[in-house]
């Protein structure tokens, strides 16, 4: 074990060194170039034995991933905003065909208008798309999830793609100090990747095929049942990863000072840090206040969550994202898992941070104040005029 | 240099049979021919096309080496 001083794209290309992926296909996009060119000199410097391929384009770079995964190879991929709506054909592709790739996404705000900073818009419309997702909120979880990822993907119940999600430059460009773990117990944590699904020379297989209307909703279910086993999958990581390296993340959710807490903000990604520095802050004057931090979008930790806040008098739901027409997505499946546990308090949704706009302390101490004497439903946090206008 | 493959020579073994192309579809018959002369080992990657939908129907699946529909390009 070593400590370095890293941004969460060098910290995610260190904990992808040390998962020893077979192949490593992708194109770059700001902000997650970095990622993969200190994989390119890790590979040329030989500290990683993968297989480098430069591709035209992110449709390419997961397609090439998918082959790779289709002859046995662990493979990784990474982008961000157009670039992973440019591999949306892919996206279902991978998921449906059950390979298990790992894909490091640095969230970026999606064209138009134009915009290479953070928010959470470009992942979150691919909620559908059949991949695990987590958000991550340090460059030490980044590292970690690099390594876990793989475990999580490959895991014989499972066998599904995962997207690790770091926010655009808040995160992905970010330094601080990381402990970097050693080979040994990498490979003490995660096995080779061993799977059936895949080309074989003495048992010859028929791979990505068509399946018709008698038999496409099992196919569909089995996809939908594998999800929703990686839930324990996730528990089983998480705990394994603890005994090994010593940090545990709390598997599906990450709770902070909810215990008794009657409002509690749910967060995600790299913004739970400084709501966590609030909560703290609003505590030493006595008031009652928590932190749920969702490190799953998909699976959609639905009882954890609603375990975590079953004794709060109101939710808040704060997310860089907004679909058009609604509400916030991450709003819509935090009160779908309210209703269906029986909990019937107020939850509102904080929209802020879209195009990169900076969240203050000052915005989030607000947002504890709207949930707490309630108002509008859904807000759009620090606009620069007035909503109306 | 392996042997010449001729009419004579070409392998009884079949790669491509049991699909659903119309009979005398010459790319099925270029397909046939093709994997007869690639062999076992041949990895197969077959675009969205009529080959691929001819040749891929589960639980019908009609290649005997190993082989793939890959994403639209």
């Amino acid at each position: 074990m070593s400590k370095a001083f890293l941004s969460g794209n060098e910290a995610f290309a260190e904990g992808v060194r040390l998962a020893k992926p077979h192949v490593i296909s992708a194109y770059p996009i700001t902000p997650q170039t970095i990622v993969v060119e200190r994989l390119s000199e890790m590979v040329e410097d030989k500290s990683l034995k993968s297989e480098f391929i430069h591709v035209e384009s992110e449709h390419s770079a997961l397609s090439c991933a998918m082959g790779a995964s289709a002859i046995g190879a662990r493979a990784f991929t990474a982008t961000s905003s157009q670039g992973l709506l440019y591999m949306a054909e892919c996206l279902q592709y991978a998921s449906g065909g059950r390979f298990p790739i790992v894909m490091m996404n640095a969230n970026r705000s999606t064209a138009l208008p134009w915009n290479i900073y953070g928010d959470q818009r470009d992942s979150i419309s691919q909620l559908d798309c059949g991949w695990i997702q987590v958000y991550v909120e340090d460059a030490q979880e980044s590292l970690d999830m690099a390594i876990q990822s793989f475990f999580i993907a490959e895991h014989e119940k499972v066998s599904t793609p995962v997207m690790v999600n770091l926010d655009g430059f808040v995160l992905t460009h970010t330094y601080e100090a990381v402990e970097i773990p050693s080979q040994e117990q990498a490979d003490k944590f995660l096995p080779p990747f061993k799977t059936g699904n895949r080309m074989d020379f003495d048992n010859p297989k028929n791979m990505a095929f068509s399946a018709g209307p008698d038999s496409n909703m099992e196919f569909k279910l089995q996809q939908h049942k594998a999800m929703l086993d990686s839930k324990s999958v996730i528990e089983l990581a998480d705990k394994s990863f603890a005994e090994i390296f010593g940090r545990s993340y709390g598997g599906l959710i990450d709770t902070y000072k909810t215990d008794d807490a009657e409002y509690i903000l749910i967060t995600l990604g790299s913004i739970t840090g400084l709501v966590r520095e609030v909560v703290d802050e609003l505590r030493a004057e006595g008031r009652k206040v928590g932190l749920v931090k969702l490190r799953y979008l998909r699976p959609f930790p639905d009882k954890e969550l609603a375990e975590a806040v079953k004794n709060a008098k109101a939710v808040g739901t704060l997310e860089k994202d907004i679909s058009f027409g609604y509400e916030g997505t991450v709003y819509t499946n935090v009160n779908s898992a309210l209703i269906k546990n029986g909990i019937a308090i107020p939850s509102y949704n904080f929209i802020a941070g879209l195009g990169g706009r900076d969240i203050s302390k000052k915005d989030i101490i607000h947002m504890f104040e709207h949930i707490e004497k309630g108002g509008e439903y859904v807000n759009f946090i620090g606009l620069g005029v007035n909503a109306d206008e | 240099m392996s042997e010449r493959i001729t009419a004579k020579t070409i392998t009884d073994n079949e790669f491509f049979y049991g699909h659903k192309a119309c009979a005398g579809c010459g790319g099925s018959l270029a397909v046939r021919m093709a994997l007869k002369v690639l062999g076992e080992r041949a990895l197969t990657v077959i675009p969205a096309g009529c080959m691929s939908a001819v040749g891929f129907n589960f639980p019908h699946l009609c290649f005997s080496n190993n082989a793939i529909i890959s994403t639209f390009a």
